[in-house]
């Protein structure tokens, strides 16, 4: 089986490694940077790479195109983000092929058919689909362990891309240590802070934890403290530990971190749905416990 | 200036309810316009206001509540609808509902700009849009949150994981908008009547020449990961909590 | 604004849609205006409707109405701390003989909304009425936030929650005595297991009245794959359980828990309820021009082992519809308390009056239910000294209350039903 995925970080293609070992397929890959290359040729039996196109989804799709019209994938993977989810309907569109998002496990069966669990309602579902093949998927983040399997892939420049679609604008995410996608620690403030200026307790305590930190959608959409934000319409990740701080655990931001391998919580309110979803909660005034906890890690260090 | 506009009726998925097997009770659950749709349908509603624009609005399946949200959306100013009637409308899969609209398009159209929610409140895919511009050979600008027209031309910004993209295109374009693009209104008494008395104009599928391809869902359970669901209670001892917090994430659990 | 109705209903419950309904049928161009997304959003009530009305005024309704399960069990219960007592009639009758049945009020009002939008009436969800307009005591139209609204008539219909009407002095303020709240919480349980343990077929429902010592007055209504349970909770009376707690209680009950123990609760609400019969009417329930029907005009009743509210709801806007025809505009429809009496409807009313005030009695939670278990108990108890019934009435009966008084109360009680 041919297996095509479209991909930013190694750790994302590590994962699609697991996938096309249990479908048992060839991996290729079209990747939108160089810097990518070479770690990508040890994890992909073929990478098509391309470079310097701002990001613009129907440019992009044109690219990814004419790789699958050279492979003929039976299999298509992209990464469960907003850049993947559009790309993939796009994608999906132009090939007239079912495509399923949020996907968190895949079985193979005989038939060349697959049996997908994909997230429904938020995440709060769990839905079992039959799909035939070919098929597009989104994959979730974190959903499959990465595979380290060196291979000794082959890589391609393309050189006669498209020009950009659509005049694009980009300005970049200023990134205060580690990228949060990144990171094996994440703490995140959510409506229980109360002024922009409270963050900065956040912002010290991932400091602190060697994390990152970020906010829940309404302190960046709504109050504009920030420019972004975790959430299924921001930023999805899965670190070791997830701190929620002052978030009641509404579901769009809960599939979010689902993935994540430890979730410690704290709220005041007893009652908050996120206390459903912890490994660890703390009932409490965020207020009362975040000066002590950041005195207590200060004096460690 | 012609519009399209797209609004889904979705699960409430604030008032999901389960079996003790683990199935979500669906018949009980109230269904609504999705949240982001509304926002596109305000879109469309503004764009008309200021450029005079003619706006129309479709929607997919067959229940009393398919007119409701018809009726919502002329109630905030869209001009005209269409249902098309579908059984199953719910399990279909997305490219036979772009295989849809497509060619609603070739009925009703041309439009200038297609808009509708970026992710729907039940599966929030965000591929719609993306797999109708594929169908139909526009492009698509997906997550929109801020939406503008100037000198012929749509300007669009989106806030994506790693920086803002602002877009800039010439109609014909499809754009997906999220809940940060506006606040949509609250009908008055005056557009509400209105409304009812709008036309809906009703369109059989078969009519449609679209082959109607649905999802083969096996089961839909509630999803659950085990978690530790240890709680401490800092109103009854604040320096253990914070102790025991301490240690977690010194360990690095 | 250009539009001009005849005749503004506010309020898309049963007694408002039923006005709209009648009146539509006499060439009125209509408009309900209800507060809710949808009619019946307010409502959470899952029980019991009577069906004589229907048949007279719906043809066909059979057909098409959302019904739930035809009532062919009716249970009255007194439950102790550790026993039942159950007074139980059965009717066996072909199925469309019953009757009422059992339906979720939210359903059947959608239901009830589209026959009235059948017949050409207007109804506009989403708006709330924050005002009636009168000029020289005529109402002559309604405030909508800035919006302004006219017609020649103006129906009440604003159910028990009677903001309206208090805020134009059209009513007193509602006293507690005179509302009980609803607390109802809706149980999923299969079709299997809800036939199985209220021994019914699968068309066939139960509704089950209780009274207990503890919460008061409760019911139970079994729909297809749900079952409704709730309390009338008085906040005037019932102090040994908090408001939140009752339900709870009656939960963990061992004959309740033995029918609903493994089902799943999936709605909890509560509404208010009023249960003052007809001490709650009102004297004049209409003016110049504008009408009150409905729960808001008192009319309901709350027998203590029945519930009528929606029959009761049709018929008067089936008066009330007469009445607006036969008088015209800017004056007082006098015939609708006229019409109200002939038609029984008062008569009703005023036989249920005991009722509402035996109801409000403590000693019909508190005392009764004891006792009579208590009596119960002795006569069913075998031990070495086999007391005579009148002994065990005595000793269970004890100082509280002269046995005479207690036989002559329950008479009284069972003949006010």
């Amino acid at each position: 089986m041919k297996i095509l995925l479209y991909g930013e970080t190694i750790e994302w293609l590590k994962q699609a490694r697991q996938i096309a070992e249990i479908v048992n397929g060839e991996l290729y890959g079209v990747l939108p940077s160089k810097e990518l290359s070479s770690e990508a040729a040890k994890i992909l039996d073929k990478t098509y790479i391309f470079d310097r196109i701002m990001y613009e989804p129907n440019t992009y799709h044109k690219i990814i195109q004419k790789v699958s019209e050279k492979i003929k994938p039976d299999l298509t993977l992209f990464p469960s983000t907003i850049k993947g989810r559009t790309l993939a309907g796009l994608y999906a569109g132009y090939r007239n092929e079912p495509v399923i998002t949020d996907v968190v496990d895949i079985r193979y069966c005989n038939e060349g058919e697959l049996e997908v669990k994909r997230l429904v309602y938020g995440g709060a579902c769990i839905a079992t689909i039959k799909s035939k093949l070919p098929s597009t998927l989104c994959i979730s983040l974190g959903a499959f362990k990465p595979l380290e399997k060196q291979v000794n892939g082959e890589v391609e420049y393309l050189k006669e891309v498209e020009k950009q679609l659509i005049q694009t604008e980009f300005k970049s995410k200023e990134y205060v240590g580690i990228p949060l996608e990144r990171a094996e620690i994440v703490v995140a403030a959510g409506r229980g802070f109360k002024k922009k200026e409270d963050l900065e307790m956040v912002r010290e305590l991932s400091s602190l934890l060697n994390g990152a930190w970020s906010v829940t959608r309404p302190l960046a959409a709504d109050y504009g403290w920030t420019d972004t934000w975790i959430g299924i319409s921001g930023a999805i990740i899965n670190p070791r530990i997830y701190l929620a701080i002052g978030i009641s655990g509404q579901p769009l931001h809960m599939i979010a971190v689902r993935n994540s391998k430890t979730i410690i919580a704290i709220n005041k309110d007893p009652n908050a749905p996120i206390f459903n979803e912890v490994d660890y909660g703390i009932i409490g005034d965020l207020y009362q416990i975040l000066p002590r906890l950041i005195e207590k890690l200060r004096k460690k260090q | 200036m012609r519009i399209l506009t797209l609004v889904k009726l979705t699960v409430d998925i604030s008032q999901l309810k389960y079996e003790s097997s683990g199935d979500p009770l669906m018949d009980i659950v109230p269904r609504k316009m999705g949240d982001s749709d509304k926002c596109a349908v305000e879109e469309a509603v503004r764009l008309k206001e200021k450029y005079n624009a003619h706006t129309v609005v479709v929607t997919i399946g067959s229940t009393l509540d398919h007119e409701r949200i018809i009726r919502d959306a002329y109630a905030m100013g869209i001009d005209e609808g269409y249902i098309v009637e579908v059984d199953g409308y719910e399990n279909l899969q997305a490219i036979t509902v772009g295989e849809i609209v497509k060619s609603i398009v070739e009925m009703t159209g041309p439009y200038d700009l297609i808009i509708l929610g970026a992710g729907s409140l039940d599966t929030h895919s965000y591929t719609l849009g993306p797999i109708i511009a594929s169908k139909i050979g526009i492009p698509v600008i997906a997550g929109v949150d801020s939406l503008n027209y100037i000198d012929g031309c749509f300007e669009a910004r989106c806030v994506m994981e790693d920086g803002t993209y602002i877009y800039r295109s010439k109609p014909p374009l499809i754009v997906t908008v999220t809940t940060e693009v506006n606040e949509p209104r609250i009908p008055t008494l005056k557009t509400i009547l209105k409304s009812k008395k709008m036309e809906i104009k009703r369109l059989k599928i078969e009519n449609l020449k679209v082959k109607l391809e649905k999802i083969n869902i096996l089961d839909i359970k509630r999803y659950v990961i085990q978690r530790k669901n240890i709680i401490w209670d800092a109103s009854e001892d604040l320096e253990k909590a914070i102790d025991n917090l301490f240690k977690l994430l010194v360990s690095g659990v | 604004m250009s539009e001009k109705y005849d005749v503004i209903v506010v309020g898309g419950g049963p007694a408002g849609l039923s006005t709209a309904y009648f009146l539509a049928d006499k060439g009125y161009n209509i408009i309900v205006l209800e507060r809710g997304s949808e009619p019946g959003s307010k409502n959470v009530f899952g029980g019991r409707i009577y069906s004589y009305p229907l048949d007279k005024y719906f043809p066909e309704w059979r057909k098409d109405a959302p019904i739930e399960r035809w009532v062919r069990r009716e249970v009255l219960s007194i439950l102790c701390k550790d026993s039942i007592v159950n007074l139980e009639y059965e009717i066996n009758r072909r199925l469309n003989g019953y009757d009422s049945f059992t339906a979720f009020l939210s359903r059947f009002l959608k239901w009830l909304a589209l026959k009235v939008e059948e017949k050409n009436v207007v109804v506009a969800t989403n708006v709330r009425v924050d005002e009636i307009l009168f000029r020289d005591d005529v109402a002559y139209g309604v405030r909508i936030g800035e919006d302004k609204l006219e017609a020649e008539y103006i129906v009440i219909a604003e159910g028990a929650n009677t903001l309206l009407l208090e805020k134009h002095g059209l009513r007193a303020k509602t006293s507690p005595r005179d509302i009980a709240v609803g607390i109802k919480e809706v149980i999923k349980l299969s079709r299997e297991k809800i036939n199985e343990r209220f021994s019914l077929r699968d068309e066939e429902g139960l509704a089950q009245f209780l009274i207990c010592p503890v919460f008061g007055a409760g019911f139970i209504y079994t729909m297809k794959e749900y079952v409704s349970i709730g309390v009338i909770y008085r906040p005037l009376f019932n102090n040994q359980v908090e408001a939140r707690d009752v339900i709870e209680e009656l939960r963990i009950h061992p004959h309740i828990s033995k029918l609903l123990g493994d089902g799943i609760p999936i709605e909890y609400s509560a509404h208010i309820v009023r249960e003052a019969g007809y001490r709650d009417l009102m004297h004049k329930p209409y003016g110049r021009s504008y009408i009150v029907v409905g729960d808001a005009a008192g009319l309901i009743l709350n027998t203590g082992f029945t519930v009528r509210g929606v029959d009761l709801a049709i018929e008067s806007g089936r008066l009330a519809a007469e009445a607006i025809e036969k008088t015209p505009p800017g004056e007082e429809p006098t015939l609708y308390m006229k019409l109200l009496q002939e038609k029984g409807i008062i008569t009703t009313l005023k036989k249920f009056r005991k009722v509402s005030t035996i109801l409000s009695d403590q000693r019909i939670y508190r005392e009764y239910p004891e006792i009579i278990c208590q009596i119960l108990e002795k006569i069913y108890t075998v031990d070495e000294l086999p007391e005579t019934l009148n002994e065990s009435l005595k000793k269970a009966v004890g100082g509280k209350t002269s046995i005479i008084r207690l036989i002559l109360q329950l008479l009284n009680m069972v003949r006010s039903l």
